[in-house]
């Protein structure tokens, strides 16, 4: 069974993103983080969950049902309060509570990381998550078959992780520097 | 798509993932990947990576700021509001009060579930937190809080948005300021800690502490 640290590492961030595409909120999303791992931790203690390769399901339909009961109270206050706050913004891609859960710090790690990345993969990432396209009709754009876009994106997303776990190591080897002179 | 049994083949088949976060996804459908990825690195490594892409490829104008009413509940900044929202108070507020009391019929039909208030967010003000600038290493330390396991930090912008978060176990957090993203040297930025149990839960926290960035080396 994964230590309790273990868990909280591995899941707070599924649980909070889980929580915040459902609720609409980033604040509450991290309520029912905060709850579901609780119980969680509760139940693996009181030996509830025998079965290690469980953990994932019992920690999801845990978060699943927290949510549920969280969406009747507070979910419909905030889209309401939402709505009434932005009655003019339906133009542009309304931005969803995921993205308040992503910190400016990793919105520039990834940006310097993309700069760093071929202008194609840069352009089929960016078409992909920003301008939101099917997977269809960007082979179509670019002249691919849809599995060959599929093996592309597969390979970009790679070199992008590879680009932030170096520039990750780096900056905490540097930060360390900086703070001991 | 069957909702049902989602598998790491199927994610890949079916771009599950990048429809997912375009929001195009039945409800059956999003919530059968939800459960898959809480059980698959991959995947859940493809949905931090497209939320990244999205968040740095947001124009500076149209990037969704964070929750500015956080800032106004512990009463340091109420001016981060901005004066358009400011019209719709009224009508919020009246909103507010009927749904709250919609709400209060609701909790007294489920009182277990109250997900917002400060029985999970911890008390505030309840750690004392002073913030300081050491060479150009930004610096916030604080008071051991009884029973805390970790303390979770944050640094935020007045508008809500949240620049660094960390976890430590230690009663101070410097980070260096060639590490922080680029911003104006004037614009104000506040700690928020909150002391986590071992279960996670957060049983005290700071008030936000206002901070000046120093300069970023030349």
């Amino acid at each position: 069974m994964p230590s309790e640290s273990e868990l909280a590492s591995r899941f707070w961030d599924r649980i909070r993103i889980f929580a915040a595409r459902r609720l609409q909120d980033a604040a509450i999303a991290e309520d029912v983080a905060q709850e579901t791992l609780r119980r969680v931790i509760e139940a693996v203690r009181a030996g509830r969950v025998e079965n290690p390769d469980a953990i994932a399901g019992f920690v999801f339909q845990t978060a699943k049902h927290i949510c549920m009961h969280a969406h009747r109270s507070a979910g419909r206050e905030v889209r309401a309060m939402q709505r009434l706050d932005d009655p003019d913004e339906s133009a542009e891609r309304r931005p969803t509570a995921l993205d308040h859960l992503i910190t400016e710090e990793r919105r520039v790690e990834v940006r310097s990381a993309l700069e760093v990345l071929s202008p194609e993969d840069r352009e089929l990432l960016r078409a992909l998550y920003y301008e939101q396209l099917e997977t269809t009709a960007l082979a179509t754009r670019l002249g691919l078959t849809t599995g060959a876009l599929r093996v592309r994106k597969h390979r970009a997303l790679q070199r992008l992780a590879e680009v932030l776990d170096r520039a990750r190591a780096g900056e905490t080897l540097s930060s360390n520097r900086e703070l001991k002179r | 798509m069957e909702p049902t049994r989602v598998t790491h083949e199927r994610v890949e088949q079916e771009d599950l993932d990048t429809r997912y976060l375009a929001g195009t996804l039945s409800e059956e459908e999003a919530d059968a990947f939800e459960e898959h990825y809480f059980s698959c690195d991959e995947c859940w490594s493809a949905v931090q990576l497209g939320l990244g892409v999205r968040a740095a490829e947001t124009p500076e104008k149209t990037y969704p700021r964070g929750a500015p009413l956080q800032v106004q509940r512990t009463g340091v900044a109420p001016s981060t509001i901005a004066p358009r929202r400011r019209q719709w108070m009224p009508v919020a507020l009246a909103a507010a009060v009927a749904i709250m009391a919609f709400g209060l019929w609701q909790w007294n039909d489920n009182p277990r579930m109250r997900p917002a208030d400060d029985a999970l967010r911890g008390p505030t003000d309840s750690i004392r937190a002073v913030a300081s600038v050491r060479g150009r290493a930004l610096v916030l330390s604080w008071l051991a809080t009884a029973g805390a396991d970790r303390y979770g930090v944050r640094l935020q912008k007045r508008d809500g948005t949240i620049i660094v978060e960390r976890l430590t176990a230690d009663t101070s957090l410097a980070l260096s300021r060639d590490s922080l993203p680029a911003m104006s040297e004037s614009e104000p930025v506040y700690w928020e800690v909150r002391a986590l149990d071992a279960l996670r839960r957060t049983i005290a926290r700071s008030r936000l502490v206002p901070a000046r960035l120093p300069p970023r080396r030349r």
